[in-house]
């Protein structure tokens, strides 16, 4: 085709005779041969611009036959069909997709926790704290973030349930109203004798209002209050009588303290008022700015607490009533205690006066030696204010021969200790307000669908008497068009009661109208509605000036070998959250343990009780009338006391939907505290305990490289020896280049932002509350207990918990370290990917493509953090309790997902993918909250209301650092100089968690400052225990 | 049907393995001419096959059928139906992909690195070791593809022109292996096929059914053995032989890159292409002496694979299993001296650590059993050197196992975990022998077991004419093949 080029000979031939050739370009030119003049008519050799343009038919057939065959493979992808329905007529100020967030309360055991929820589309799907509530500040816990998932519980309890003998029908809400409207106008004539209500602990005004009201109708009704966990984290928090007739309710700052002691109270995570208390003392913590308190804490198991102290001791109940009892006497004037502990806490604290803090525990009757104690040291009134206890009376017996009894919420049948099941199957009438069945309710003949605290309205008040206005952002689910399903609030059930007719206002209506004294007008009720409080309406501190009466006397009786001590479970609490899978799969803080609950046995005592992890022991309780035999399986605890044996309530539930029925082992008819073990005995065969660290007993070899690698990965340091850096072994020495190569090319102009995180072990108590953060937002499976223990769990963020010191002996350290992606600079992962599936953004993101991904997982063998998770199944859809065949889809696989519970979908994150099998995942440093807030800086600045598009400091906050009660997370960008995470970076506690491999973290974590005179080399430990 | 006892077999052994210096050993036993041989070979493929064919084809087809029923089960539900976790993401699927390559790799070695050395004894047991490298190949390719999350997608890792406009990452070794394991199955399938060609005419002109007429004259490609066309097909054959040699280096060099590039610890260190490829050998010769003793035995072949053939691979086997015992010692020696903690934490753990029993596994199969062959009366027992074989191929498939397990403990402590493997696992490992079994018998069962045409020419016939009036008379037959009688 050559030939096909024309060119006009005459103008390209040059005319040397014209002008000469001044200049000749090769000797064949200066001799105008034929070839040259061939040669430069083809200006570019070997273009052929006709293989391009021109029609020809063998090209134009090899060009569409690679055509047709590639798009044969571009072919094999199919593309999901949605639907779209818009509406017809959109609601005025709503936009589509747009988050918006609406403060509320949670109230759980009749504390209000302060909330922010978002909602997207009308449905709320992710919970926060209230940052301009005092409780919250922001965060949230783990049980209020939860709630969301109880919330989108296809399980719950859906419409009224009306058993008659062995029958059980679907009823209505009218023909409960008919019914009940009969049994009031019967109980009205006797004036209410026989008629007994049963609640849930609750501080709401309206409530507590409609109860009076129900009283005055019925004057012999009694209103009972019951909570399984009754001296724990409950209203009464002290537990003694001011002038023999109220309760009080003392309030810590431990901002305010400089040594602080702990008897036996995980202030920091198991409280009503944990958050606050736990933000508060972190602020005192900051060994930089030289405020660094100290915690002491004695403790008969390791809580979360104990990981935080400076100097922990470990002691059983017994011991420490002793300890108090001396102490008390110490201060009196007596001489050196005996109990070495209790001396050197002495020693602690005697220079503290009015700086120094008791905090008692729930156990015995440290409350009134604590009051005595901070009394003495002048803390009263300084670092703890006490408050009038507005409900004090849970209920410690339930009469016999009822008529008629109401429970509202609770599972009392489950908490069996005072065979209040009896009580309730004895009763002729029984009503059950419940969320879901339980076993309460199995025994009641009427079941009615209690309304979710985000479907209705209501009130609650937060630890130090602040009213907070719950205010619904969804209609009850359930709900149909007449009212005759789906949940209803107690405040509706009650106007039920008191026979009114209840419509989708009367909750609001009532709240309202309680409210009335503080907010008067609408301005005050959208003000506070708005900001999720009352300001000033918290209870008012009373001054105790005389001592009060002790309600009980210390028991102690140290003949007493073994005792068993039962606590609230950290991730169920009471067992109220049995049927929340996130709470079943969060990991226990210290023991690591999911979907199950464990005799925590000191190392010592499983040598003597020749027992191992996961052996199961027969514990038998002394109780009357008849001993309680249990059976539970070992988990050996550094750190826990010996001669005590700790278990957590909440487990072994027996009607508890699809996800708690039949998980660990019951407590039910004990309850909790402390109590005598008569024998110990080992049993049969071995239980598998999933954990998601530690997964099995560690051998010899392992164990010494664990210890070994600990002190590289947590590093640790005296106050002492962090204040004065010249002694400081782990200082910055000189820094030797791992690379050759500088910093990578980041294209021209450079990006505005390099993304960055700081996670301060200083602060981090290991709550669990960022997990929980993480899973709602990022729309995180649960696996089950199997897969868990395959190694299979989907937590993006985890928190590792390692031991150190001396495993035997009860003085052992605990440090918790967040691990979540590390967004190296030089990302291991992504050079090993085969098809790009995760790739590096310029702003320094480790971005992780879905779509791309084909699941051959070289990135999380690659990953030496290993903080990838990989959906082995799809999780979502396969149910967590069955065996892998439940996972078998017949059909597309990406159509799977399309299985998911319609009801379950409508809590996902709309702006994260939910992932199908087969695919890597990790965490993003909520890349969607990135993009969201750097659209927004964009659209302001273009509308002319911010200076820069470019997103300030604290702009964006991933959904772990937003709910932490510490602010051990802080997120940001190192290229602004000033931000937060930049200072950080740079501080002298910053460090990378193996850096040694030049994979150069972006996150980077500070060192853990322990306030004690000397730490023999603490970062190093001996032996580490399994 | 010649019943394997440990007599015959022993007085098979003493026909040629005496080396008389002034002589080479013969490597044709027997009273073996051209026919017979041709005879000897064509038997199986052209006649009804020996009862324990039928025997050994079914067992193998029921292998592959719970393979069949595994792989659909993994589809359906995800590859969790495995052991594999997190941290152990890889698992059987890996262990048994870099098994299968490895023995693949001894076939082309006999054919193309002994062909270019003129090692005349390969000529007896080079075609059943390509096959086997062939077979061994199509295992070793199903596992990656199954072994990815979305094998739906598995295409992805091929560079092709897309509408997503993206190319596959260019620096993941993983991308390396799909070129590699390619291009060395491509390769080797040709160099197999290539040097069978004679052969199927031979069978084509013997076939008796006109199927097998067809079939076999459609693969001779027209074959007639005219001078034109042996002169062609040696070059040719010579030229894939050269071809085919750096690629027995290269894929496990290669196969070694998915681990020594990546930063585990145990995983990442520079002795792996070598290590590997000497392994690979190691067990591609076992896999060859397991199969080739008792087929000799089965399918009359006793005079083509003479008891000099497995002598000499016994010898093999004994040398390059020193090889691996270096690089074990040299790995550890490493760790030791490169005084990286992580590392020296590694070798430990993989010996004495929870995984511990597979090293050892490992150790004992691999470096210990071999040494027995040491020993000309041990080696001259095959009932002892086929299980020396088996042994080995147990040894290397837990090399690589052990070699996995390195990911149960890096570097994070709470991450550590234990990998322990489903039943799907274990079927699956045993189904892959159905697999390569299966295709191995079908091939005896109708190609052309030993290279016929080539074994003639290491026969003392074929040198006739020089000098030597003893093999005047010679006759062609319809292939070309000439057809020596001893007159």
């Amino acid at each position: 085709m050559k030939n096909a080029v024309t060119t006009d000979h005459r103008q390209s031939e040059p005319d040397t005779r014209q002008t000469g050739p001044a200049y000749w370009r090769s000797l064949e030119e200066l001799a105008e041969t034929e070839q040259f003049r061939a040669f430069v008519e083809n200006e570019f050799p070997g273009y052929e611009p006709e293989q391009f343009t021109g029609p020809n038919r063998r090209q134009f057939l090899a060009v569409m036959g690679a055509s047709m065959m590639l798009a044969g493979l571009s072919g094999c992808r199919r593309w999901p069909r949605r639907k779209l329905a818009p509406y017809t007529a959109r609601p005025e100020g709503f936009v589509p997709g747009k988050f918006e967030r609406y403060a509320t309360a949670y109230e759980m055991a009749g504390v209000a926790k302060p909330l922010l929820v978002t909602a997207v589309d009308g449905r709320p799907i992710k919970i926060e704290g209230n940052p301009d509530h005092p409780a919250s500040r922001g965060a949230a816990d783990l049980y209020a973030q939860a709630s969301i998932l109880d919330l989108y519980n296809p399980h719950r309890l859906q419409y009224v349930k009306h058993r008659t003998g062995d029958k059980v029908a679907e009823s209505t809400w009218s023909a409960f109203g008919k019914w009940s409207a009969e049994r009031m106008a019967e109980l009205e004539k006797k004036q209410g004798v026989g008629f007994v209500v049963l609640s849930e602990a609750t501080s709401s005004p309206t409530v507590l209002r409609l109860r009076e009201q129900l009283q005055n109708k019925l004057p012999k009704m009694q209103w009972l209050t019951w909570e399984a966990v009754h001296k724990g984290p409950n209203p009464i928090g002290l537990d003694f009588e001011e002038s023999m007739t109220k309760l009080l309710r003392p309030i810590y700052h431990f901002d305010k303290a400089e040594v602080i002691v702990s008897i036996d109270n995980d202030f920091l995570m198991m409280h009503p008022n944990a958050v606050q208390y736990a933000r508060e003392f972190a602020a005192g913590r900051n060994p930089d700015n030289g405020r660094m308190s100290k915690l002491i804490v004695v403790e008969s198991t390791y809580t979360v607490t104990g990981s935080m102290a400076d100097v922990r001791y470990a002691a059983s109940p017994y011991r420490i009533n002793a300890i108090s009892e001396q102490l008390h006497k110490r201060f009196n004037g007596g001489g050196p205690c005996e109990d070495e502990v209790a001396e050197s806490i002495y020693q602690s604290i005697k220079d503290h006066r009015g700086t120094s803090l008791i905090v008692p525990g729930f156990y015995g009757s440290h409350a009134l030696q604590a009051w005595k104690l901070n009394q003495l040291l002048g803390n009263n009134g300084k670092t703890v204010t006490y408050t009038r206890n507005p409900d004090s009376s849970i209920a410690s017996t339930i009469p016999d021969g009822i008529d008629t009894l109401l429970l509202i919420g609770g599972n009392a049948a489950h908490d069996d200790w005072i065979r209040t099941s009896e009580r309730i199957s004895g009763a002729r009438h029984t009503i059950h307000l419940t969320h879901a069945e339980n076993e309460t309710s199995q025994l009641c003949d009427w079941v009615l669908p209690r309304a979710h605290y985000l479907e209705a309205w209501g009130d609650c008040r937060s630890y130090d008497g602040t009213i907070s206005i719950t205010q619904p952002l969804i209609h009850p689910i359930f709900e149909d068009a007449p009212r005759e399903q789906g949940g209803r609030s107690v405040i509706e059930l009650l106007a039920g009661l008191l026979g009114e007719k209840v419509t989708r206002d009367t909750g609001h209506k009532h709240v309202r109208q309680t409210l009335k004294p503080q907010l008067p007008d609408e301005k005050t009720w959208r003000k506070s509605l708005h900001d999720g409080l009352i300001a000033d309406s918290q209870f008012k501190t009373v001054v105790v000036a005389k001592e009060g009466q002790r309600p009980e006397t210390p028991n102690v009786d140290a003949d007493f070998k073994w005792v068993l001590q039962i606590r609230p479970d950290y991730s169920l609490y009471d067992g109220r959250f049995a049927d929340n899978g996130w709470l079943q799969e969060l990991p226990d803080p210290i023991t690591k343990i999911v979907w199950d609950n464990a005799a925590l046995v000191s190392p010592a005592d499983a040598k003597k009780l020749d027992v191992e992890h996961g052996d199961l022991i027969n514990i038998e309780v002394a109780k009357v009338p008849e001993n309680i035999k249990l059976a539970l399986p070992v988990y050996v605890l550094p750190g826990q006391a010996d001669g005590v044996i700790t278990t957590t309530l909440g487990y072994g539930r027996t009607v508890a939907g699809p996800v708690g029925t039949g998980v660990g082992f019951s407590m039910a008819r004990l309850r909790e505290g402390v109590h005598e073990i008569t024998s110990i005995s080992k049993k049969g065969p071995k239980y598998k305990l999933a954990t998601t660290q530690d997964h099995h007993a560690i051998d010899i070899v392992g164990m010494r490289r664990r210890g070994a690698k600990v002190g590289e990965l947590i590093r640790e340091q005296t106050l002492h020896d962090y204040q004065h850096p010249h002694e400081d072994h782990h200082g910055h020495g000189t820094t030797v280049p791992l690379t050759m190569f500088g910093e990578p090319d980041l294209g021209d102009p450079e990006p505005d932002y390099r993304w960055a995180m700081s996670i301060d072990l200083n602060k981090c108590t290991g709550c669990n509350a960022c997990v929980i953060a993480c899973q709602a937002e990022n729309n995180i499976p649960i696996v089950g207990k199997d897969e868990v223990a395959m190694g299979r769990e989907m937590h993006w963020l985890r928190i590792d918990r390692y031991f150190a010191g001396d495993a035997e002996s009860a003085d052992v350290r605990a440090v918790h370290q967040p691990m979540m992606c590390q967004h190296c600079e030089d990302a291991p992962c992504e050079q090993v990917c085969p098809v790009a599936a995760t790739v590096h953004d310029a702003e320094g993101l480790n971005v992780m493509v879905y779509n791309r991904c084909i699941g051959t997982r070289y990135c999380s063998n690659n990953c030496p953090y290993k903080v990838r998770r990989f959906n082995y199944f799809d999780y979502h859809v396969k149910p967590h309790n069955e065996g892998h065949a439940s996972a078998i889809h017949l059909g597309p696989p990406d159509a799977q997902q399309h299985k998911i519970d319609p009801v379950r979908q409508m809590q996902f994150n709309p702006q994260v993918t939910v992932r199908m099998r087969g695919v890597m995942e990790k965490c993003t440093y909520c890349t969607q909250r990135i993009q969201d807030a750097k659209i927004t800086a964009k659209v302001e600045h273009e509308q002319g209301k911010r200076e820069s598009a470019i997103v300030r400091d604290g702009e964006i906050t991933p959904a772990c650092a937003a709910t932490c009660a510490t602010g051990a997370i802080v997120f940001g960008n190192l290229k602004d100089k000033n931000s937060r995470v930049s200072k950080l970076h740079h501080q002298q506690r910053s460090y990378d968690i193996l850096g040694e491999l030049n994979v150069q973290p972006r996150t980077k974590y500070m060192k853990r400052i322990r306030n004690v005179e000397k730490m023999e080399d603490r970062t190093l430990p001996n032996e580490d225990h399994a | 049907m010649t019943t394997l006892t440990p007599d015959n077999l022993q007085d098979a052994a003493s026909a040629n393995l005496a080396d008389d210096p002034r002589r080479r050993a013969p490597l044709v036993t027997g009273d073996q001419d051209f026919a017979s041989v041709t005879e000897t070979v064509t038997h199986l493929a052209l006649r009804k096959p020996p009862r324990a064919w039928y025997i050994a084809f079914g067992i193998s087809m029921a292998l592959l059928g719970l393979l069949g029923v595994l792989i659909l089960y993994l589809i359906l539900s995800g590859v969790g139906v495995w052991g594999n976790n997190q941290p152990v993401a890889w698992g059987f699927p890996i262990v048994n992909f870099v098994f299968w390559v490895g023995i693949g790799h001894a076939g082309t070695l006999i054919s193309a690195i002994l062909f270019l050395f003129r090692q005349n004894w390969r000529t007896g047991i080079n075609r059943f070791a390509e096959a086997m490298t062939i077979f061994a190949v199509v295992c070793a390719g199903l596992f990656p593809g199954i072994h990815v999350g979305r094998l739906w997608l598995a295409y992805w890792l091929v560079p092709y022109p897309n509408q997503m406009a993206m190319w596959p990452n260019f620096r993941s070794p993983l991308l390396w292996d799909v070129f590699a394991v390619g291009t060395y199955a491509t390769v080797s399938l040709l160099f197999w096929y290539v040097g069978m060609i004679p052969d199927l005419a031979t069978l084509r002109d013997r076939a008796t059914t006109k199927i097998r007429k067809i079939v076999y004259g459609l693969l001779a490609l027209g074959w007639r053995g005219s001078n034109r066309h042996w002169q062609r097909f040696e070059k040719a054959y010579l030229l894939l032989a050269a071809l085919a040699t750096p690629l027995v280096l290269s894929v496990h060099s290669v196969v070694s890159f998915d681990f020594a590039v990546s930063q585990v610890p145990g995983w990442h260190t520079t002795i792996f292409p070598p290590y590997f490829v000497a392994g690979a050998i190691f067990g591609g010769f076992a896999m060859v002496l397991a199969l080739a003793i008792p087929a000799r035995q089965w399918f009359g072949l006793k005079d083509l694979i003479t008891p000099r053939h497995v002598d000499n691979m016994a010898k093999i086997l004994l040398g390059v299993g020193l090889m691996v015992t270096y690089a074990y010692a040299t790995e550890v020696f490493i760790a030791w001296y490169g005084q990286s903690p992580n590392e020296q934490f590694a070798f430990i753990n993989r010996a004495f650590g929870q995984s511990g029993w597979a090293y050892w596994v490992m150790v004992t199969c691999n470096c210990f059993i071999p040494q027995l062959l040491w020993f000309g009366k041990l080696r001259r027992n095959l009932w002892l050197l086929w299980g020396v074989a088996v042994a080995v191929n147990v040894g290397m498939w837990f090399e690589r196992f052990v070699i996995i397990l390195s990911l149960e403990r890096d570097f994070v402590p709470s991450s550590w975990g234990q990998f322990m493997p489903t039943w799907v696992d274990m079927g699956m490992l045993v189904g892959s022998f159905g697999l390569f079994f299966t295709l191995f018998l079908l091939f005896c069962r109708y190609l052309p077991m030993v290279a016929i045409a080539e074994v003639k020419t290491v026969m003392p016939q074929a040198h006739a004419g020089h000098g030597d009036k003893q093999y005047d008379d010679v006759e062609t037959d319809e292939s070309g093949t000439a057809d020596y009688r001893i007159p």
